[in-house]
């Protein structure tokens, strides 16, 4: 290996991906040189390995000792070189660092999963990382003295910059499981307590999914204490925020050790799935060979500098020039647990007709009050645990414009009258009809509302209902044919003056990540117009009046743009 | 090719309509170079009368021997190696490095021998398969 490969394998674990930093991968002599070769535009991620900074004979070290735990040092050169850059603070276990993170004091329990396997990861250098309980109050402990010590620093400093709370998550069986869960020694004594202390004494748990809501109630409460103790010291701290890491899984650890590897598929298929559920990710786990390929170019492309600073620094998006691309999303649907909208095939529908154009997100975010969600998407509610704070900003949504589908199923009797009140109150006209269930529909000046009653919806009937309710809201979109193993992600962006004619423009990224040649149809319907190729690499396009013939060779990508006109979104 | 099959051994419990057994969930199967296809995985177990097939549970551990030398009949293997999540779990306190991941398995877990001989997958078994 020659002196350049190693220079760059080194840059590469220093920055192992979505401007991420990591300080303790290199002296402190040449955090300086690494940081100035970036552009000047270019925000540092730059996560806390907190366990590195304690020393058993020494006790904490986040200044005045060891120079590479000099963080004081750090944070003064980026400041001088008028760096963006925020922090984040492990408040789970965080396996891409030795001893997922913990002091190794701390060190002492390992985390289990809910399948019984203890949690070892695999690194981007091919090492087993141990996951550690948080369940273990010396981890516990050694976070408390840590959030001090860093608070001290943090406050000595002049300037005020942005401090996160992570929890890191991973995919197994296509679903986000946080690194926090765990079922270890650690976690059965700490739950026993908590039994013993909300029960009075005595309880017979011989309810396996009553057992487990238990445990998650518990799992929560536990890391709600290290939030707070990180809130505690860092007041400006206002929420967690969940990174998901690629290959971080225990079925991937297990496949990144077979020959074949994990497929460039699979890491594509998680990132896609973080982007519509709208987390965070990070590729840190991933190999350089791992992460060759599309890949770079997906991450380069839609997970650049805009899309950071929207997460890390929302209060700076409105620097971004409103001419520029940003996501289109067409349906925002607020579906905590998934499932709530899987069963009425609300995904397989948005699947078939809006591909790329939606996302998921919690409750929580809709409670949060975020406008996570494009302004003109069509918004989707589940009346399950509906609260009337959260009811009301639904109707509000609909007093200011925007189209709200819910579904009543679980509606509470006191929301029920609520609603009919409101049709009163503002004298609505409700067409109430009956399609496969009871529908409600009423619209006041650019808002529209649609009530309806999930249950009726059985997967026979369920295509056919979604498409009569998205044709009745007049959603405009390009219908792509079925080719699961291409990734795309659709932006759009509003016109420049020779481009008047057109409500907006969209552009649609394809890429090929298999090692097969992939076709797909692009068929326009009224409202669209398709007007150019963007930099087609291993890939061709081409198109008739209505459809465009779209091949990609392995490894290729292309970008399609489309010019949108018309009455509707 | 040799197979490897992770497995997790889960305790009887009660509740109060009804006592469910203690049973051997498969976790993983997979050979050198891939994960063992669910599918087949799931259309194979039914072979073993006993157990929940779409979960690949089984009432026993003889039953899941019986399901694993199946798996090594149908894909023409000779060597698996069974390991519990507790054997497992001890290997992996002593994983370093990728490279070590695979002798975890002979060292903690059960090895598995499919008598080619015995097998019914001659000439006539494959037309008639």
């Amino acid at each position: 290996m020659n002196n350049l490969d190693s220079k760059s394998i080194l840059q590469e674990s220093i920055f192992p991906g979505e401007q991420w930093f990591c300080y303790w991968r290199t002296s402190r002599s040449m955090w300086g040189a690494y940081i100035s070769s970036l552009p000047k535009e270019t925000s540092l991620v730059i996560p806390i390995f907190w366990g590195f900074h304690y020393d058993e004979k020494k006790g904490w070290d986040l200044e005045r000792g060891v120079p590479e735990k000099d963080l004081r040092s750090l944070i003064e050169l980026l400041i001088q070189s008028s760096r963006k850059f925020c922090f984040l603070v492990p408040l789970s276990p965080a396996p891409f660092l030795p001893n997922s993170g913990v002091p190794t004091i701390a060190a002492r329990m390992q985390s289990i999963g809910v399948d019984g396997l203890t949690r070892t990861v695999l690194d981007s250098d091919g090492n087993f990382n141990k996951v550690f309980s948080f369940f273990d109050s010396k981890v516990f402990y050694a976070f408390s003295e840590f959030c001090i010590h860093f608070s001290k620093l943090l406050n000595s400093l002049p300037t005020r910059f942005k401090v996160h709370g992570v929890n890191f998550q991973f995919f197994e069986n296509d679903s986000l499981q946080s690194y926090f869960t765990d079922r270890s020694l650690a976690f059965n004594q700490g739950f026993s307590r908590f039994l013993k202390s909300k029960f009075n004494g005595t309880i017979e748990l011989s309810n396996p999914k009553e057992e487990e809501k238990l445990k998650e109630q518990y799992s929560q409460e536990v890391q709600k204490l290290f939030f707070s103790c990180l809130k505690e010291n860092l007041a400006d701290i206002n929420e967690i925020i969940s990174i998901s890491l690629i290959a971080g899984g225990p079925r991937d650890s297990i496949q990144r050790n077979l020959e074949g590897g994990i497929s460039q598929n699979e890491i594509i298929k998680q990132i896609t799935k973080s982007y519509v559920s709208n987390h965070w990710f990070s590729t840190v786990l991933l190999s350089r060979v791992e992460k060759k390929g599309v890949l770079s170019n997906i991450i380069s492309e839609h997970f650049g500098e805009r899309k950071i600073t929207s997460i890390f620094f929302s209060d700076e998006t409105h620097l971004f020039d409103e001419a520029s691309w940003s996501e289109l999303e067409l349906c925002s649907i607020y579906d905590s647990s998934y499932s709530q909208f899987q069963d009425q095939g609300l995904y397989h529908f948005l699947d078939e007709k809006f591909k790329w154009c939606y996302k998921q997100y919690s409750s929580r975010d809709f409670q949060e009050n975020k406008l996570l969600h494009s302004e003109e998407s069509v918004k989707v509610f589940h009346s399950k645990n509906l609260s009337l704070s959260d009811f009301t900003r639904i109707i509000r949504l609909f007093l200011m414009g925007k189209t709200v589908i819910l579904d009543s199923s679980d509606l509470d009797e006191n929301l029920q009258k609520r609603l009919e009140l409101f049709y009163l109150e503002n004298n609505l006209n409700v067409e109430k009809i009956n399609f496969y269930t009871k529908l409600e529909y009423c619209s006041l000046g650019e808002g529209k509302l649609i009530i309806y009653e999930g249950m009726g919806i059985t997967k026979e009937n369920s295509f056919h209902f979604w498409s009569k309710i998205f044709e009745v809201l007049s959603i405009a979109a390009i219908s792509i044919s079925k080719e699961d193993s291409l990734t795309g992600f659709w932006r759009v962006r509003k016109t420049t003056s020779s481009e008047l004619s057109f409500l907006d423009v969209r552009r649609l990224n394809l890429y090929n990540p298999t090692s097969y040649k992939k076709r797909l149809s692009v068929t326009l319907r009224d409202h669209f117009v398709f007007m150019k190729i963007i930099d087609p690499a291993q890939a061709t396009a081409k198109s008739n009046s209505q459809v465009i013939e779209v091949e990609l060779l392995p490894g290729g990508q292309l970008a399609l743009d489309f010019g949108h006109f018309g009455e509707s979104v | 090719m040799t197979l490897y099959l992770i497995y997790d051994f889960q305790a009887s419990y009660s509740t109060d309509y009804e006592f469910h057994p203690a049973n051997y969930k498969v976790l993983y199967v997979f050979d050198e170079k891939e994960f063992i296809n669910k599918e087949l995985l799931v259309e194979l177990a039914k072979s073993v009368p006993e157990g929940s097939h779409f979960d690949l549970t089984f009432n026993s551990l003889d039953d899941l021997k019986l399901f694993l030398l199946r798996i090594l009949d149908e894909l023409e293997a000779t060597t698996a190696f069974l390991i519990s999540a507790q054997n497992y779990n001890i290997g992996l306190d002593s994983l370093k490095t990728k490279d070590q991941f695979f002798g975890i398995f002979p060292t903690y877990g059960e090895s598995i021998y499919r008598d080619e001989k015995a097998s019914k997958k001659g000439l006539l078994g494959k037309i008639f398969t």
